[in-house]
C-alpha cells in the first residue's frame, strides 16, 4: 500500500505543485474582507461596524466590554464590536491565520511581543499621521509610547500596560517573624526562606515563591538586568556572558539546592490558597488579588522586584493595533476608538478595574485613582516601579516564537535537573540560528 | 474466529466480490459491465473527490512545504531544499521529540493492550455486575479529549487533586506531574491508557467470545494448564484482533493533541512535545511552514512504516485454522 | 490469512454468539472467585471515577474544590456553576453550531459512507480492491499532518469560519465506509440481483433493499462517527475565530484559557455541558456501539 502511495506521489508531484502554484497566485489576487461580526444590536443599526479582537477574559475583559459599551453610546457613527480571542499568544495565532485568509479585523490587541512579529509582517498600519488635537503622541506616558515606535512610526498604541511586581503574603509574613515589607534583595529574600518553610498551609510547607511557567522570560528579564546582565543588544544575543550565567544559576539553586520556589500550575491560584508566601505575578493582577486575598482573609502586600547588583524590572502588556489592509474610513474609525481609550478618564477607570498601569500621564491626576491609591497603597506599588522600568531587551520581543521557546527553556529549568549553564547555551544557541534568519528582514525594518 | 473476512492489513488484495452479471440478461454482457463501470465511479466519486483534497492532497503539499521556508504570512516561498530536514536531523530537540513520541506512543499501545486484554479476561469470567463494569470501562473513550484534559489536571493537581490523597493513602508523595518535566509524560500516558483501555477490553472481549471451543476441549483432554492454553491458543487466535487494535491506538496516539493541548501545550518546558503537538506549535504558533510540513512528512513516513512492519509481522505470525 | 472469504457470508455477531464451554473446567476456587470480584470493582472504579469526579466538582461551591483533603461527596448542591458557565462564554450559540456540525457532518459522512461501500460491493470494475486499498490508506494520514494543508485549501475556498468549513472536510470517510462495506459482504448477492432482474435500479437497490439489511451497521457508524464530531476539537480550533461559530470542547479550553483566576467549579460545570450529551447517547446506545465496532475489529 505505501508503495502505492508513493508511485501516485511521485507521478503526480509536478502537476499538482503547479497548481498550488496558481491556487496561491488567485488567493493573493483576492482582497481583505473583515472578519465574522455577530447581529448589531437595533439601536446601534446603520453604523460602520468594527471588530475588535482582544485577549481580556472574566473581570478584565468585563472592564473592556463596559469601556465599549460606553465609547458605542458616546457617539452615533460608530459600532465597535469586541471579540475575545484567547490569550496574547492566541490571539496572534488567529490573527496570523486569517490574514491567511485573506481575513481581518479592524482592531487588535497586541501584546509587547506580538505586535512586533505583525509589524514585520507589515500587517500594521503606522499611526502618527491620525493624531490630532484630541490627542497628541506626547500625552502617553513616554516609555510606552516610545517602545511602540520604530523608525519614526508609531505601529502600536499603549493600552494594557504592566510591569511584574512582587506580591507577597503580609499575614503569613507576620506569623514567620519576618519585616512587613517585601524582601530587598534575593540574597534577603534567600535568608528569609527557611522561616517561611516553617509555616504550614492545606497540609504542606509553606513554599517562599511560585513560579509560573507562562512569561517566566519575562518575569527574568528583571533578574538578568539586576545582575547586570541582558538577554541580547539588539539582535546580538548575550545572555551566556558570565554574568547571565550567574542570574540564571542563582535562580536554579533557588529552586533545587534551597527548594524555594517551584514551578507552580497557576501561581494565583497558590498564592491565593497560601501554599505559597510570594509570586511574580503581574500588575494585571493586582485587583483580582485584592478581591481574593479578601475572601482568604490574608493581608496583601505588594513591593518592587528584588534586587542583586541592581535594580532591574521590564515593562510588559498589550497595546492596540489597527490592521495596514483595511479600507481608509475603517481605520480612520478605528482610530477613533483609541483617542477615547487615550482619554484621561477612560485610561482611570481601565486602571482602577483592572491594575494594569494609567496609559496617559493626565490619568495620574484622576481624582478617583488618586482616592484609591490613599486607601490601598498596593496600587501605587506598579506606579511607583514603573519610572524604573525599561523595555525589554530586543531579542525577547523581535526573533519569531522566541518568547515561547523562551519559556519553555524556563521551564525545563524549573521543573528538571538540567544545569542552567547547559540551558543557557542551548537556548543561546537556537536564539542565535533563529535571529540570523530574520537579520534582513530586521534590518528592512529597524535601520 | 472460524473465518475471516478482508483485513485491513490486506484490504487491498481481498479477493474480488464483484457481482457477476445476471447470466439471463438478453443485453450483451460488455454494456451491462461497461454500465456497472461508470455506475462505480458514479458512487466513489464524492470520496474520491474528498479523501484527495483533503487526505492526500495534504501529504503532498505538506512535502512541497517541506522543501520550503515559508513563515505563512510573506507572498513568497523560498525554496530551499532539504535545508529543513537537516535542521531538524541534526538539532537534539528534535531527536527528543521524536523519542519521546515514540514512549509516549509505545507506552499507550503496551500498557493498553496488557490492561485490556486482562480486563477483557477478567470480563469474560461469568461474575455478576460485569456487564456494567463493561459499560463504565468503554465510557472514557467516547468522553471528548478537552474535557479529559480538564478533568485530569484536576486530578493531577499536585496540591488539590484526588491522586494526591489516593496515593497518600499508600504513603507516596504526590509528585508535581504536569509541571514536573520527568513527571508530566508518565501523567499523559496515564490519561491516554484510561481513555483507551476499556475500547481495547471491549474489543479483545468480543475476540474472546467468538473463539471455538472445541480447541479448548482438545487442549483439555491434553491436560494443558490455563496458562498454556492462554500463549498457545487464545493469544494466537486473537492476533487478527490485536492487529487491528494495535495500528488503531498507534495512529491514535500519534495524534493525540487535544488532551496534550489542555493539560500541558506541550510543556513543561519541551516535556510533553510530542510529534503532533510540534507540528502543531510550528504551523500555528511559530508560523514555521517548512518545519511543521517536514515533521508532517517524517510523522507520515513513519505511520506508514510501522503500519506496514506491523501487517507483516501479523501475516507471518497470524495463526488460522 | 487464507481462510475463504464465503465461510464469513453467515451474519454472525460475535458478542451475542456465546460459547461457555472454555469456562466448564474445574470450579473456580472461593479465593478466585473473591479475586476476580476484586478485580472487577477496581477496574470499574478505575474507569468511573473520573468521571464522576467530574459531576461532583460541577456542582462544589469554589471554596471545595481547591481544599485538601478533596470532598468526595459535595456537601451542599452548588448549582450556581452551571449558571456561572453558561454566561461565562456562548454556550447557547456553541451548543447550536455542535449539533449542527454533528448532524450535517455525520448525515453527509454517512451518504459518502453509504455509497462507496456499496459500490465496493456490489458494483462491477477493475482491480477495485486496489482502490479499496488506496482509500484505507487516507486512515494512516493523521489529523494533525493534514492541519496546515487543509486550512489554506478551505481559505482559499473561502470557508474560514463557516459551517462548510467545518463541516466538508470531515465528509471524506474511511473508517465509516470500512465498517459498512465488511457488514455488506455478509449479505447474500442473490438479493440484489433479483431486484436487479426487476428493473429496480442500484440505487433503488440500496435504498429499499441493502440499506434496511444494513440497519443495525449503519446506525452503529452514525452513533459513532456522531460522537467523533461532537468530540473533534484541533480542525474546530483552527477554522474557527469568532464566538459564533465555535462549538463546545473549543469554548471549553476557552475558559480555562483565562490566565490564573480559573473558576474550577464554572469549568467543570461547562466541560458537563460537553460530556453530558454523548454520556446520555452513549449509556443508550452502548449496545450498538460495541457491536459494531467489535464487528468491524473481530471481523476484520
Amino acid at each position: 500500500m505505501s508503495a502505492l502511495i508513493n508511485r501516485f506521489g511521485r507521478r503526480s508531484m509536478l502537476g499538482l505543485l503547479g497548481a498550488a502554484g496558481i491556487g496561491a497566485a488567485a488567493g493573493c489576487a483576492r482582497d481583505y474582507t473583515q472578519v465574522g461580526g455577530s447581529a448589531v444590536p437595533a439601536r446601534y443599526r446603520g453604523r460602520l461596524h468594527l471588530i475588535a479582537w482582544h485577549s481580556f477574559a472574566s473581570t478584565t475583559g468585563e472592564a473592556l466590554v463596559a469601556i465599549v459599551d460606553r465609547f458605542n453610546a458616546s457617539q452615533s457613527e460608530i459600532f465597535i464590536e469586541p471579540q475575545y480571542q484567547g490569550s496574547y499568544e492566541e490571539t496572534q495565532q488567529k490573527l496570523s491565520a486569517t490574514l491567511i485568509a485573506r481575513q481581518i479585523p479592524d482592531l487588535v490587541v497586541l501584546s509587547e511581543v506580538t505586535w512586533r512579529a505583525m509589524h514585520l509582517a507589515d500587517a500594521l498600519e503606522p499611526l502618527e499621521g491620525y493624531f490630532d488635537t484630541d490627542l497628541q503622541p506626547s500625552d502617553y506616558i513616554e516609555q510606552f509610547i516610545t517602545e511602540g515606535t520604530v523608525k519614526d512610526h508609531i505601529w502600536w498604541l499603549p493600552f494594557a500596560r504592566s510591569t511584574p511586581l512582587f506580591y507577597f503574603n503580609k499575614t503569613l509574613f507576620r506569623k514567620a517573624g519576618l519585616p512587613d515589607r517585601a524582601p530587598r534583595t534575593w540574597t534577603e529574600f534567600r535568608q528569609w526562606a527557611p522561616a517561611i518553610k516553617r509555616q504550614k498551609g492545606g497540609g504542606n510547607a509553606v513554599m517562599p515563591l511560585a513560579l509560573d511557567g507562562g512569561y517566566s522570560a519575562w518575569y527574568f528579564q528583571g533578574n538578568m538586568w539586576q545582575w547586570k546582565a541582558r538577554y541580547s543588544d539588539g539582535l546580538d544575543i548575550r545572555l551566556d556572558e558570565p554574568n547571565g550565567m550567574a542570574a540564571v544559576t542563582w535562580m536554579a539553586d533557588f529552586v533545587h539546592k534551597d527548594k524555594a520556589a517551584y514551578l507552580s500550575p497557576s501561581s494565583s491560584v497558590d498564592f491565593g490558597n497560601q501554599a505559597a508566601s510570594c509570586a511574580l505575578m503581574s500588575t494585571a493582577s493586582l485587583a483580582q488579588t485584592v478581591e481574593l486575598a479578601k475572601a482568604r482573609k490574608f493581608d496583601l502586600g505588594t513591593g518592587f522586584l528584588p534586587e542583586h547588583e541592581t535594580f532591574g524590572c521590564p515593562t510588559g502588556g498589550s497595546g492596540w493595533g489597527i490592521l495596514a489592509h483595511a479600507p481608509a474610513h475603517r481605520k480612520q474609525a478605528a482610530f477613533e476608538f483609541l483617542k477615547y481609550l487615550g482619554r484621561p478618564e477612560t485610561s482611570a477607570t481601565w486602571t482602577m478595574a483592572t491594575g494594569y498601569l494609567p496609559i496617559v500621564k493626565k490619568a495620574q491626576q484622576d481624582p478617583r485613582l488618586v482616592d484609591l491609591i490613599k486607601k490601598d497603597p498596593n496600587f501605587s506599588t506598579s506606579l511607583d516601579q514603573l519610572p524604573k522600568a525599561r523595555t525589554q531587551d530586543l531579542a525577547r520581543l523581535v526573533i519569531p516564537d522566541a518568547s515561547n521557546f523562551m519559556d519553555d527553556a524556563f521551564e525545563t529549568l524549573y521543573s528538571s535537573g538540567i544545569a542552567p549553564t547547559t540551558m543557557f547555551k542551548q537556548l543561546a544557541k537556537k536564539m542565535r540560528r533563529k535571529a540570523e534568519l530574520l537579520e534582513d528582514n530586521y534590518r528592512a525594518h529597524y535601520e | 474466529m472460524t473465518a475471516s473476512t478482508p483485513s485491513l492489513a490486506r484490504g487491498g488484495e481481498a479477493p474480488t466480490t464483484a457481482v457477476v452479471p445476471d447470466r439471463s440478461s438478453t443485453r450483451s454482457r460488455r454494456t451491462l459491465r461497461r454500465r456497472g463501470y461508470a455506475l462505480f465511479l458514479a458512487f466513489i466519486a464524492p470520496n474520491v473527490i474528498l479523501l484527495a483534497v483533503f487526505a492526500y492532497w495534504p501529504v503532498v503539499y505538506n512535502g512541497y512545504l517541506s522543501l520550503t521556508s515559508w513563515n505563512l504570512l510573506s507572498d513568497t516561498k523560498p525554496f530551499v531544499w532539504f535545508a529543513n530536514y537537516t535542521d531538524m536531523f541534526t538539532d537534539p530537540e528534535f531527536g527528543m521529540v521524536v523519542l519521546r513520541t515514540v514512549i509516549f506512543s509505545g507506552g499507550i499501545v503496551i500498557i493498553s493492550i496488557v490492561l485490556g486484554l486482562l480486563v477483557a479476561l477478567l470480563l469474560d469470567q461469568k461474575l455478576r455486575g460485569r456487564n456494567l463494569v463493561r459499560t463504565f470501562s468503554f465510557a472514557p473513550h467516547i468522553v471528548s479529549g478537552a474535557a479529559v484534559g480538564t478533568i485530569w489536571l484536576y486530578i493531577f493537581d499536585p496540591s488539590y487533586g484526588l491522586l494526591r490523597q489516593l496515593l497518600g493513602i499508600v504513603g507516596i508523595a504526590s509528585p508535581a506531574w504536569m509541571t514536573d518535566s520527568f513527571w508530566a509524560l508518565p501523567g499523559l500516558i496515564i490519561v491516554y491508557v484510561w481513555k483507551t483501555a476499556g475500547f481495547v477490553a471491549v474489543i479483545y472481549l468480543a475476540g474472546l467470545q467468538g473463539l471455538p471451543s472445541d480447541l479448548y476441549e482438545a487442549a483439555r483432554i491434553d491436560r494443558a494448564g490455563p496458562l498454556t492454553m492462554f500463549f498457545r491458543i487464545t493469544l494466537p487466535l486473537l492476533s487478527p484482533v490485536t492487529f487491528f487494535v494495535v495500528v488503531t491506538s498507534i495512529i491514535g496516539s500519534f495524534q493525540a493533541f487535544d488532551v496534550i493541548a489542555v493539560m500541558t501545550g506541550g510543556g513543561p518546558g519541551t516535556a510533553t512535545t510530542t510529534l503532533s503537538w510540534y507540528i502543531y506549535e510550528q504551523a500555528f504558533q511559530a508560523f514555521d511552514a517548512g518545519h511543521a510540513g517536514a515533521a508532517a512528512m517524517i510523522m507520515f513516513v513513519l505511520l506508514v512504516l510501522i503500519t506496514s512492519a506491523q501487517a507483516r509481522f501479523t501475516r507471518n505470525r497470524v495463526h488460522y485454522q | 490469512m487464507t481462510a475463504p472469504v464465503t465461510l464469513s457470508r453467515t451474519a454472525r455477531s460475535p458478542i451475542t454468539r456465546r460459547d461457555d464451554s472454555r469456562h466448564s473446567g474445574p470450579r473456580q476456587s472461593i479465593v478466585v472467585k473473591f479475586l476476580l470480584y476484586l478485580g472487577l470493582v477496581v477496574v470499574g472504579l478505575a474507569a468511573i471515577i473520573p468521571i464522576y469526579w467530574l459531576l461532583s466538582s460541577s456542582v462544589k461551591p469554589s471554596g471545595e474544590i481547591f481544599v485538601f483533603p478533596p470532598r468526595w461527596f459535595p456537601t451542599n448542591f452548588h448549582w450556581m456553576n452551571f449558571v456561572e458557565a453558561w454566561h461565562s462564554a456562548p454556550f447557547g450559540q456553541m451548543y447550536i453550531n455542535s449539533v449542527v456540525i454533528t448532524v450535517l457532518g455525520t448525515v453527509g459522512e454517512i451518504c459518502v459512507a453509504v455509497l462507496s461501500s456499496y459500490a465496493f460491493v456490489f458494483l462491477p470494475f477493475p482491480r477495485k480492491n486496489l482502490i479499496f486499498g488506496i482509500f484505507l490508506g487516507a486512515m494512516m494520514v493523521p489529523g494533525t499532518v493534514v492541519l496546515l494543508p487543509n486550512y489554506m485549501t478551505v481559505a482559499q475556498l473561502g470557508w474560514v469560519n463557516t459551517y462548510a468549513g467545518l463541516i466538508v472536510p470531515g465528509w471524506g470517510s474511511v473508517f465509516a465506509m470500512f465498517l459498512l462495506r465488511q457488514h455488506m459482504m455478509t449479505l447474500p448477492t442473490e438479493i440484489t440481483e433479483a431486484s436487479r432482474v426487476d428493473g429496480a435500479g442500484h440505487l433503488r437497490t440500496l435504498w429499499s433493499i441493502v440499506l434496511p439489511l444494513s440497519k443495525p451497521m449503519v446506525v452503529t457508524v452514525m452513533i459513532v462517527t456522531m460522537v467523533s464530531k461532537w468530540n473533534d476539537f484541533i480542525w474546530p480550533l483552527i477554522v474557527t475565530n469568532t464566538d459564533s461559530m465555535r462549538v463546545l470542547p473549543v469554548g471549553l479550553l476557552m475558559l480555562k484559557s483565562d490566565e490564573g483566576y480559573t473558576d474550577w467549579g464554572a469549568v467543570m460545570a461547562a466541560t458537563c455541558f460537553v460530556v453530558i450529551p454523548v454520556l446520555v447517547v452513549f449509556f443508550f446506545a452502548q449496545r450498538q456501539i460495541v457491536a459494531g465496532l467489535t464487528q468491524g475489529a473481530t471481523k476484520g
